[in-house]
């Protein structure tokens, strides 16, 4: 009769595999990170192009609505079909996923601006140019960055399901975990993996709040 | 009276008379001009207001100045100039503009709502600095208490303030004012436009201003421009003669009745002879209130703070009661007038405090005398003196009771919509 391997406990194991957890969470954070940097570059130029005209603003809200509704893995499995295994594919997704609410609420927020305060800048004599920047983003600001807050709450979940089709990051834990359930240390390393894909979407979305904090005007700030 | 002169680089630019030849407007997919054939001439440092119903063209015309709108064709000259020939945005920031809710940046602090034009225009930051300080002065906002303040902590009449200085903020030649005060309470609103009266005779620039209000355009204009719709112009002149001798039937109905009374607003405050009446401080002690008061058989007199600013009323029936402590009796001054409020707002205030008398301040809030409901009242029978023919038809000439009923009214509705302003307000 086989002896069952030794589990050990759950601080031990973290002791053990110190190396691997911080290697695995630094490649999570890392692709979030880059996803979002570019999802939000392009989902704010997304926003910008389609906001000024209603028919383009609706369809693209509408589009990015019904996107966000399908259950990430199913949409994760047809694009990585598309686009192959790694780590590129994976960021690929990552964007297309993380743009949804960040154009939705780009144009949202550029379209809440009060007319009476764009006839008021147009008024005093600000150019096109001058009103988008000092004016329009700023009062969109607030919106945008909900988005962007929204997006990486996704994207850090959506990475850790990378991990099955050999992305980088925590959910390889969960994953491994998963695979050998009732193992020695299958249940360590779910717990390890699922908790520090919640560490990681809290610090990220701390950031994010300080970030607010120091770029959305008092004037506005709810 | 006239107002202490600190800002003397509010001269700097020259009032421009403004010219519209045969301007019209016609909108994309109407089939009737929102603007037909509309030529007058503003003349330099004068307020004209444009009045009439909604959606008679009167804003159109207006924006039209500023090329928010653009003419489908006439000529509009400013200065002796043609609008088409300058940049829209360098026109805008030549021609100061103020619209209903204001229409402050929200994000901005109230200093860098004022600093904007300026900064379009490239100001140095010393220049931008003095020029902000000047216009919290001019529109009455303490700078240290307003200047990092949003605009949402401000209240209506502050917001609408903030408005005004931002329009002259570079000093503009012309100011476009669309119904600014349109949306503010009666009390705030009456005190807005004697303000802008005052500010005006510092600063001499040509405004046109927008209305649907008669009361409002006969208050402010030194010509006022009544239009009808397709804004075509159905009288125009200086107030007093649109009250006397309205042109034809629209005119009569657009004025509406007690013309009498309307004519109120024509006169000022400092056209009065102002009463040397009583007020004091507590440093003048029970007695001699009291012994004044009965000397000069009046029933009430107005107690001043530390700065000879009028705080309450007191009343001497309670005084000869000997209170313990005569400075919680009587009632708190709501309303005061400067001396260019008109008549007719003075005895709105003096209704609403129900004692027919007002104090008058001048620009520190300092007691300068008062005056009474029967002032007034000579001022009314004096402006009945010239009835002209049609004024009898336009508008019954009706007892002073009536007039007066029919203006407690409002002074009633006025006071709660103050006590309002007061608890959104700072």
């Amino acid at each position: 009769m086989a002896v069952p391997p030794l589990a050990s406990s759950l601080p031990a194991y973290v002791g053990d595999n110190a190396d691997s957890i911080a290697q695995l969470a630094v490649g999570h954070v890392w692709v979030v990170a880059l996803s979002m940097a570019i999802a939000t570059l392009a989902g704010v130029l997304l926003g910008l192009v389609a906001y000024r005209s209603s028919a383009a603003a609706s369809v693209v809200i509408t589009v990015a609505s019904v996107i966000l509704t399908l259950p990430s893995f199913a949409l994760l499995g047809v694009l990585l079909a598309l686009l192959g295994l790694g780590v590129v594919p994976v960021v690929i997704a990552l964007v297309l996923y993380a743009l949804l609410p960040i154009v939705r609420n780009t144009i949202t927020g550029l379209r809440s601006v009060d007319p009476v305060v764009l006839d008021g800048a147009r008024g005093i004599g600000m150019a096109p140019l001058q009103r988008l920047v000092r004016v329009e983003l700023p009062i969109a600001w607030p919106v945008i960055l909900a988005g962007i807050r929204t997006a990486t709450q996704l994207v850090v979940g959506i990475t850790a399901i990378a991990a099955y089709v050999n992305g980088p990051g925590l959910g390889r834990f969960i994953y491994s975990g998963l695979s050998q359930l009732g193992g020695a240390n299958a249940t360590n390393q779910i717990l390890v993996g699922t908790f520090g894909v919640v560490v990681i979407a809290l610090v990220f979305d701390a950031l994010l709040a300080l970030v607010g904090r120091a770029t959305v005007s008092k004037g506005i700030r709810a | 009276m006239s107002t202490p002169s600190t800002g003397e680089g509010l001269d700097t630019s020259q009032a421009v008379d403004i010219e519209l030849e045969q301007v019209t407007k016609r909108f994309p997919g109407q089939d009737v001009p929102a603007v037909e054939d509309f030529s007058l001439s503003i003349p330099a440092g004068e307020i004209v207001v444009f009045v009439g119903p909604s959606g008679c063209g009167k804003t159109t015309t207006m924006r039209m100045i500023n090329r928010l709108v653009r003419p489908t064709s006439g000529r509009i000259l400013i200065g002796g100039r043609d609008a088409s020939d300058i940049p829209s945005d360098q026109l805008r920031r030549r021609i100061g503009y103020v619209v209903q809710q204001a229409g402050l940046l929200p994000h901005l602090t109230v200093r860098q709502n004022l600093e904007t034009v300026p900064r379009l225009l490239k100001w140095d930051k010393a220049r931008i600095a003095e020029r902000s300080s000047e216009l919290f002065e001019l529109v009455g906002l303490p700078e240290e208490q307003f200047a990092q303040r949003f605009p949402r902590e401000l209240s209506g009449g502050q917001q609408q303030r903030v408005g005004v200085a931002r329009a002259l903020a570079a000093d503009p030649p012309v100011l476009l004012m669309d119904e600014p005060f349109g949306a503010l309470d009666p009390i705030t609103r009456d005190r807005l436009q004697s303000e802008l009266v005052k500010i005006q005779r510092r600063v001499r620039k040509t405004i046109v201003f927008v209305t649907h209000d008669i009361d409002e355009a006969i208050k402010l204009g030194d010509r006022v421009v009544v239009l009808r719709e397709r804004s075509r112009i159905a009288q125009q002149g200086p107030p007093d003669e649109i009250l006397a001798a309205p042109a034809d039937r629209y005119v009569r109905a657009f004025i509406g009745g007690g013309a009498a009374v309307k004519r109120l607003q024509l006169v000022r405050v400092e056209d009065l002879e102002r009463e040397d009446y009583p007020a004091f401080t507590r440093a003048d002690g029970y007695d001699g209130i009291l012994r004044t008061l009965r000397e000069r058989q009046l029933d009430c007199s107005i107690l001043l703070d530390e700065h000879r600013r009028p705080t309450r009323w007191l009343y001497r029936d309670e005084l000869e009661d000997r209170p313990a402590h005569p400075e919680r009796e009587g009632q708190a001054i709501s309303g005061v007038v400067t001396a260019t409020t008109t008549l007719h707002d003075a005895m709105n205030e003096m209704l609403a405090a129900g004692t027919g008398v007002v104090p008058v301040v001048d620009d520190q809030g300092v007691y300068v005398g008062a005056v009474r409901l029967k002032q007034v009242l000579a001022a009314l029978e004096e402006t009945h003196v010239t009835p002209v023919a049609e004024q009898s038809e336009a508008a019954p000439v009706r007892t002073i009771e009536e007039i007066t009923g029919e203006i407690d009214g409002r002074a009633v509705q006025a006071a709660i919509a103050a006590g309002e302003e007061e608890a959104t307000g700072t």
